[in-house]
């Protein structure tokens, strides 16, 4: 969960996840096109979001695509909003634990 | 080949059989997959339904493209519990478990939509809740409430 909220904190990433979610399944080429980045910058903010799983790669020949992946972003949300709803105790050991495993 | 529509991913605490049986079995989906019950032999060519467990109405029906248990699952995606989506085109859902260490790697493709799909709109914020959900499902033995959705 650390990575998540890391991989978010930086607005240049923000950017990256916000032009995915405009047009999914860009090449970085594509996305350097669009943000106001150096190649290798955009490299680095890409890995980051990789390793958070907030953006998924895949191979179409040689071409590398990546894509949006909000899953995370919804594991995290749930956590704190099931503390308000009727599996308060549930979300509440779940946050425990996950926050524990992260030590 | 066309690129992937959507692919979305997360990495559960389970085995690959156990994402497998939450994916195919109606008792797990009724717990993180709008409480619909799914139901199909799950053998290539057989029809694939998932029915509100109150009523019984079918709210996407399909077709299996593909079965692999318990890696690969390819399904076709009729959607009827929407009027507009009714009258179109089935789209394409690929289910891919991977044993990763520990965890399992469920990563879902959603494809070939058909032109100007109505169901494309609707998909981005469906996935990632049904997602969460089952991952949450076999982690904790709870899924999300139902109010969410």
């Amino acid at each position: 969960m650390d990575e998540v909220f890391k991989a978010l904190a930086d607005p240049h990433r923000r950017l990256i996840l916000d032009r995915l979610y405009e047009q999914d399944g860009q090449t970085q080429q594509a996305l350097c096109r669009d943000i106001d980045m150096s190649r290798q910058g955009l490299t680095k903010h890409l890995a980051i979001l990789e390793a958070a799983g907030l953006v998924v790669a895949t191979f179409e020949g040689r071409e590398k695509l990546h894509y949006l992946n909000p899953v995370p972003i919804q594991s995290v949300a749930d956590r704190w909003i099931d503390k308000y709803s009727s599996a308060q105790l549930t979300a509440v050991s779940a946050l425990k634990r996950a926050l524990e495993e992260q030590d | 080949m066309a690129s992937p529509e959507f692919i979305y991913e997360t990495y559960i605490r389970a085995t690959a059989e156990d994402v497998w049986q939450a994916l195919t079995t109606a008792e797990f989906t009724a717990q993180y997959f709008h409480a619909t019950c799914v139901e199909s032999s799950w053998q290539a060519g057989d029809p694939v339904y998932y029915r509100y467990a109150d009523g019984g109405d079918v709210a996407v029906e399909g077709e299996v493209l593909e079965a692999d248990p318990p890696n690969t699952l390819v399904i076709s995606w009729h959607v009827l519990y929407d009027e507009a989506a009714k009258e179109e085109a089935p789209s394409r859902v690929a289910f891919q478990i991977e044993a990763m260490n520990e965890q399992t790697r469920l990563r879902i493709v959603h494809d070939r939509f058909p032109e100007n799909s109505v169901v494309y709109d609707g998909i981005q914020s469906g996935w990632p809740w049904i997602i969460a959900g089952l991952k949450s499902l076999l982690e904790t033995g709870e899924a999300l409430p139902l109010a969410v959705a």
